[in-house]
């Protein structure tokens, strides 16, 4: 596999700091108020990676097409992400993202949960230009690929919180595949690179192999954010660390650990599980932890991750089998070992 | 080098380490399958005409025997899984891997390259095994591991700072679909450090008549 370089990632940030550009233009040219807006740009000022536009661009300027023509679709995606953020930040009570305090923490509950319906909103905006940029037609299609993402991924994320209400705790790494392709990998690799593909080809793409790249280069993604989760440094990963084992969220990891375990330590588990989470202390999350590595989960993921990534570089191969070399290409392809290796 | 237990121990976490990761992308590869279905009916004349919630149109059969076959893997895996955390350097495991890339090969012929055993260190090593996965394609069709060999299958002493060639060869069976396979080579002094296999199986002559 290629190495990530400094090049890589000089181009993340390159793609990044174009959409994000383009995103902070689709919000109100005037202020009606500060109530909505201030929140709004938040995190759209906050360090983040920008996988998702920069996927979109990339493939599509590796498919034949111009930064420029996929811009308002990066810049729907960047705000979209942002929307869906804010509101997986008040869902789970998360107290940091990218470093600071969560947006709910810092403007309240319902100041953030309606600047997450904002920024949704300002993405319909955004979506809507793809109509004088891209024509009828492609901007329809454009659309219909949004819907689909969007039904996913709210669907996605519902049975996640679905499971941790009800204490699920049957699960196989199965349902967790299901889960992670519909809550994360649509919109955050699928759809960037079919619409990205699409835009780049004219329409003149065959989407099935870049779905299939997608969700590899997707569920390898997760996973890593999974074990980053645990095992991250939290200067680097912006988030609280332990934070999934608080929220008992059913990683692959806490999957393993749960069908892994002796029966006198599964009944510890289910124990742990069945609390509410402000009974959750530090020292019994730490046991978990403590568990996860002990039975190997935290291993396991690391190699299940990796196994995905294998299959993606050679997804890659197939999907854009008719695409020339050119720096776009290699960024995406490079993309694959930097989602198994990032530490942010 | 290595003292009995823990020779034993990389020897079983070498073995873990390729069929998590085998199990990693069969499973996902199996995801795939019914995504591609239900998109493709939804993306009708550029519309969303419809909104599939389940695998209608897939074979059921195929799919009931793809998921019996991912719980046995899994339950397999199971057992054993701690071993991995355990092994030497946990957490080190390089998350780049070198790739050998075979000459590519139709069914019912085969393919062969060469593969370099290292021994960098300042002390003989001995009972060095090497083993080779099956190999399998991102769509789940896979190259079963008997007909994966090496020769040798082992390497009884190592001097130190030098190395030996392994054969390896793949007899691609008669009825192999066409495509691109993945498999790994492991070396039981450093299961950390698979060695990722890239085999491109050409068309048979009659497919492409």
């Amino acid at each position: 596999m290629t190495t990530v370089g400094t090049g890589f990632l000089d181009e993340l940030e390159t793609y990044t700091n174009l959409a994000r550009r383009a995103a902070l233009s689709y919000l109100p040219e005037r202020r009606e108020t500060d109530y909505l807006v201030d929140p709004a740009l938040e995190y759209l000022g906050r360090p983040g990676k920008g996988l998702r536009p920069a996927l979109c661009l990339a493939t599509c300027e590796a498919f034949g097409g111009g930064v420029d023509e996929a811009m308002p679709t990066a810049a729907a995606l960047e705000l979209l992400h942002t929307a869906f953020l804010v509101h997986d930040d008040v869902e789970d009570d998360s107290e940091l993202r990218r470093g600071e305090p969560t947006l709910h923490r810092a403007y309240g509950r319902a100041l953030a949960i309606n600047a997450g319906d904002g920024l949704a909103v300002f993405a319909l905006g955004a979506l809507r230009e793809n109509d004088r940029k891209l024509g009828r037609r492609l901007a329809a299609r454009i659309w219909s690929e949004f819907d689909f993402m969007a039904r996913q991924t709210v669907e996605g994320q519902a049975i996640e919180l679905g499971w941790q209400r009800d204490g699920r705790n049957d699960l196989t790494p199965d349902d967790y595949l299901d889960l992670i392709m519909k809550k994360t990998c649509w919109y955050t690799t699928v759809l960037p690179l079919r619409v990205g593909a699409l835009i780049g080809s004219k329409r003149a793409v065959e989407l099935r192999p870049m779905l299939r790249f997608g969700f590899f280069l997707g569920a390898a993604f997760q996973i890593r954010d999974d074990v980053l989760n645990l095992t991250g440094s939290p200067e680097l990963y912006g988030k609280e660390p332990l934070g999934d084992i608080r929220e008992g969220k059913r990683t692959l990891i806490l999957l393993h650990l749960l069908a892994a375990t002796t029966p006198s330590d599964q009944e510890q588990l289910e124990r742990y599980l069945a609390m509410d989470r402000g009974d959750r202390s530090d020292a019994v999350i730490a046991e978990i932890f403590t568990m996860m590595q002990d039975y190997g989960s935290v291993a396991f993921a690391e190699e299940f991750a990796r196994g995905i990534a294998r299959s993606a570089a050679v997804a890659f191969d197939e999907a854009f089998a008719d695409v020339p070399d050119s720096p776009a290409r290699r960024f995406v392809r490079n993309l694959i070992p930097y989602m198994v290796a990032r530490d942010r | 080098m290595t003292t009995d237990r823990s020779a034993k121990e990389a020897l079983r976490a070498r073995h873990l380490v390729g069929d998590v990761q085998r199990f990693g992308l069969f499973s996902a590869a199996s995801v795939v399958d019914r995504y591609n279905a239900m998109v493709d009916r939804a993306m009708v004349d550029d519309g969303i005409a419809s909104m599939p919630s389940s695998v209608d149109g897939l074979d059921p059969g195929a799919l009931v025997d793809r998921a019996a076959r991912l719980a046995e893997a899994y339950l397999r895996l199971l057992e054993t899984t701690a071993v991995i955390a355990s092994r030497a350097g946990r957490g080190q495991a390089r998350t780049e891997m070198e790739t050998i890339i075979l000459p590519p090969a139709t069914p019912a012929s085969s393919s062969e390259t060469s593969l370099w055993v290292h021994n960098p260190t300042s002390a003989a090593s001995t009972g060095i095994e090497i083993s080779v996965t099956g190999f399998i394609s991102p769509n789940g069709a896979t190259i079963p591991a008997p007909v994966v060999r090496t020769t040798p299958r082992s390497v009884d002493h190592l001097d130190p700072s030098t190395s030996r060639e392994v054969r390896l060869r793949v007899d691609i069976p008669r009825d192999q679909p066409a495509g691109m396979y993945f498999g790994l080579a492991l070396i039981s002094d450093s299961p950390g450090d698979a060695i990722s296999l890239l085999l491109n199986v050409a068309p048979s002559e009659e497919a492409r008549s």
